[in-house]
């Protein structure tokens, strides 16, 4: 074994070492203890909101600071609130009409892989899961979010170990690489894999062997049918494109628009902030925008500002613009952005009816989006139940 | 509240514990331990074997198992056992590794 290898292992082993530990002491706390901990870590979390979200914005150089603060206080304080009630801890529900005791038992390490565009939130969230459930948990971080996600699983961890959490129960790696995340994938004491990321690093958690539940690349469509309101779609629309410049992977990567109704969407998505790209700047910004070796999203243009992807590309846009559209003819390699952008460029296509509308958005979805999310905005309730 | 009892025959190091042993008992407990032990090895430092009784321990903290491992270390291969385990507390020692190193009964 090289040196290389030796250095991983001894860093594996011990992470390991520590969370298996950390993970059977805790399968020993009761339901209040396992509250009042993940009470005060979230607690710790959402006091931390500005500063992580700071230093998640000053070290990825991607999304808003603002966004993210609001993101900070989603992953702590929200899901705090979402999850209090629920009982996680050994006799979690005792039915006397069918007798049935349910018991919770924990995992025991869970590996927690952080995506570059959601780093802190993603941290905070994926370790207030593994204390409410009793598991211990072991970060996983891209280098280029390393420093924000460690001081996000710091808050958490001293938060809870203050109130009583297991030594160890949250540990990180300090110096990540390829070969360490494989490893620890593939560790047989590791229970669960809890994957966010690239398309990549999600398909290496399914196929390591180890019980993962990912969270992949999404190509989301948004149908606007004829029947919607416009100014209520283009609103939300907008709103959710350029909430961290269009990093949640939830959020529309194309419109799809009914022909009846396109010359009002694109009057009001232009009254809105958006900017209408012409097929020159197409082709400049998808040149960008897609990396065409590795078929996918450049990192150039991933949370960054229509202004900034406009000086990348060399194209001039109005100052206030909030949203690049490029109207496209397909869906396909031959059309780069109808892939995912995870930035705030959207595809346009106008359809001439709700089954051609149907038709794009499944094409869209088939094409690097498929199991994520799909967006169909209408009033009339019949065409909910015909898609 | 602590409660702890050591008793020692020339060979054995035999001690019981009588509460929860979370991080506060069982650092007070591990420097009591200490003691012992350098006391003892300084008498009769060959073929030692130490016993932890668990009878009325229903937890054990990161610390305690700390301690075990103390233990272990100190003596000959096999000569350190804990017995009277409660089923929950084996199974904290079973999941963290440490059952067959720690020779638990």
């Amino acid at each position: 074994m090289d040196e290389k290898n030796i250095s991983i292992k001894e860093t594996m082993d011990e992470l390991i070492s520590q969370a298996r530990e950390a993970a059977a002491i805790f399968s020993q706390y009761n339901q209040d203890e396992v509250d009042r901990i993940v009470h005060r870590a979230a607690k710790a979390g959402a006091a931390k909101r500005i500063e992580l979200a700071k230093m998640a914005h000053e070290e990825t150089g991607m999304g808003v600071f603002e966004d993210k603060v609001i993101k900070n206080l989603f992953a702590t304080e929200y899901i705090y609130s979402d999850t209090k009630d629920i009982r996680t801890c050994k006799l979690i529900s005792d039915s006397v009409e069918t007798g049935i005791m349910e018991y919770a038992e924990p995992l025991g390490i869970i590996l927690g892989i952080v995506p570059v565009t959601n780093p802190t939130s993603t941290v905070m969230f994926k370790s207030l899961l593994a204390l409410k459930t009793c598991n211990s948990i072991i970060f996983s971080a891209p280098r280029n979010a390393l420093k924000c996600s460690i001081e996000a699983a710091k808050t958490i961890y001293e938060a809870a170990l203050e109130a009583g959490a297991p030594d160890y129960c949250i540990r990180w790696v300090e110096q990540p690489s390829r070969d360490l995340t494989h490893a620890l994938m593939t560790h047989p004491d590791v229970a669960l894999i809890l994957a966010t990321g690239g398309m990549g690093l999600v398909q290496a958690a399914y196929s390591s062997g180890t019980p993962a539940i990912g969270v992949g690349p999404g190509n989301v469509p948004v149908y606007i049918e004829k029947s919607a309101d416009i100014k209520r779609t283009v609103n939300d629309i907008i709103m959710s494109k350029t909430f961290d410049n269009g990093m949640i992977c939830a959020s529309e990567q194309s419109v799809v628009v009914d022909k009846d109704i396109a010359d009002e969407v694109i009057e009001r998505f232009k009254s809105q902030g958006a900017y209408f790209l012409n097929p020159e700047e197409i082709a400049k910004v998808q040149a960008i925008a897609i990396d065409p070796e590795k078929q996918s999203m450049s990192p150039k243009v991933v949370g960054q500002s229509p202004k900034k992807i406009a000086a990348l590309v060399g194209i001039t846009i109005p100052e206030d613009t909030k949203v690049l559209i490029a109207p496209l003819k397909g869906v396909g390699p031959e059309y780069p952005l109808s892939r995912e952008k995870l930035s705030p460029i959207l595809g346009f296509y106008v359809v001439n009816s709700l089954e051609e509308g149907v038709k794009v958005c499944t094409d869209i979805m088939y094409f690097g989006g498929l199991g994520h999310t799909a967006i169909y905005l209408f009033r009339e309730s019949r065409c909910g139940k015909e898609v | 509240m602590l409660e702890c009892r050591f008793e020692e025959t020339e060979k054995v190091l035999f001690c019981a514990f009588k509460c929860r042993m979370d991080t506060i008992n069982s650092g007070e407990v591990t420097r009591i331990f200490d003691a012992k032990l350098r006391e003892i090895k300084e008498r009769s430092p060959e073929g030692l074997k130490i016993v932890f009784d668990l009878k009325d321990v229903d937890y054990i903290a990161s610390a305690f198992i700390r301690l075990c491992l103390i233990a272990a270390k100190a003596v000959d291969r096999g000569n350190f056992s804990i017995v009277n385990t409660d089923p929950q507390v084996k199974k904290v020692f079973k999941l963290a590794g440490l059952e067959a190193m720690l020779n638990i009964s």
